[in-house]
């Protein structure tokens, strides 16, 4: 898929431009009008100790090289909305490391969430935790929603 | 009855599949809401894409849309419509089961 | 917990071995849409009447 330059420098620096303070005052802001406990998706809520609600976990699954950047973006997308996420990049190297993939990885790290590979590439090169098949079906079981992508 | 079926659609390889899940959902009564992202976008621009209009809430990712060389209406969409990627975590969020095509 | 399992096309082994380690004995269905012969409004059936669904590639 191509990839509009503008738009995706456009959207790093939206993101980069927002402190980390205010990201998670934002996440605060957007659960005080969330019930206490609900359940939807088969993802509960709960409140962790500070009484933030926070929504369980999250796993996205890419196997298409092709998806590996939709992938990274849509589990951005969930990260700011207060969701735990888990991506798992199957089988293949990152094909196109880009400054945009890269960028968004950082993001991801930033915002706490978990990437997992079972290629040693992306463990080595690129800082992804490794996990194997197996390991990866085990985390999945914990997952509230899997996202296949 | 109550259950909300929530979808993404990330390929453009199974829009029968959506139409046949989303009618099948509506007859028994429950509200299915779409999010469109990555190539699943191409699909706005087919023919049989309007049999989901009317049948489920819907939007998609604009930055998709324009990078692939797409603009103008689609069939349904308003301009809320055009969304991010924090829309599908919504409709997540909002889901009470949500699948992926 | 009971897992639906939806197939979007025939699974290659990487996808049947994690759906094997994911599933770890609970009860699950599979439905594979790439059958061609799908009963839609049973399916939606089995969507909310399971615990989780994954829909796979």
């Amino acid at each position: 898929m191509m990839r509009t330059t503008e738009l995706v420098q456009k959207q790093i620096q939206i993101l980069a431009d927002i402190p980390n303070w205010l990201k998670k005052s934002f996440q605060m802001a957007c659960c005080r009008h969330m019930p206490a406990v609900t359940m939807s998706a088969g993802i509960s809520e709960t409140a962790n100790s500070k009484g933030v609600i926070i929504m369980s976990k999250v796993a996205v699954l890419i196997k298409n090289p092709e998806q590996q950047y939709e992938g990274l973006r849509s589990s951005l997308g969930m990260l700011l909305y207060n969701t735990e996420v888990q991506m798992f990049v199957l089988n293949d190297e990152i094909a196109d490391m880009d400054e945009a993939y890269e960028d968004n990885m950082g993001f991801l790290d930033e915002m706490e969430g978990e990437r997992f590979s079972n290629n040693k590439a992306n463990v080595e090169k690129y800082g992804f935790k490794y996990a194997s098949v197996e390991q990866i079906g085990e985390l999945l079981r914990k997952a509230d929603l899997v996202i296949p992508f | 009855m109550a259950g909300k079926l929530g979808i993404l659609v990330s390929s453009d390889k199974y829009l029968e599949y959506v139409v046949n899940l989303t009618e099948a959902a509506r007859d028994k009564g429950r509200e299915v809401e779409i999010f469109f992202t990555g190539k699943g976008v191409l699909l706005t621009q087919s023919p049989d894409f309007t049999r989901l209009v009317g049948k489920a809430r819907m939007s998609l990712c604009d930055v998709s849309f324009r990078a692939l060389g797409l603009e103008g209406d689609v069939p349904g969409f308003g301009f809320k419509d055009f969304a991010t990627q924090a829309k599908n975590a919504e409709i997540i969020k909002n889901s009470d089961r949500y699948l992926v095509f | 917990m009971k897992i639906l399992h939806i197939f979007r096309a025939e699974p290659d082994e990487t996808v049947k071995d994690i759906v094997v380690s994911t599933t770890n004995g609970d009860k699950s269905k599979t439905v594979e849409l790439y059958s061609g012969e799908i009963d839609w409004s049973r399916l939606v059936d089995d969507i909310f009447s399971h615990d989780k669904v994954i829909c796979w590639w």
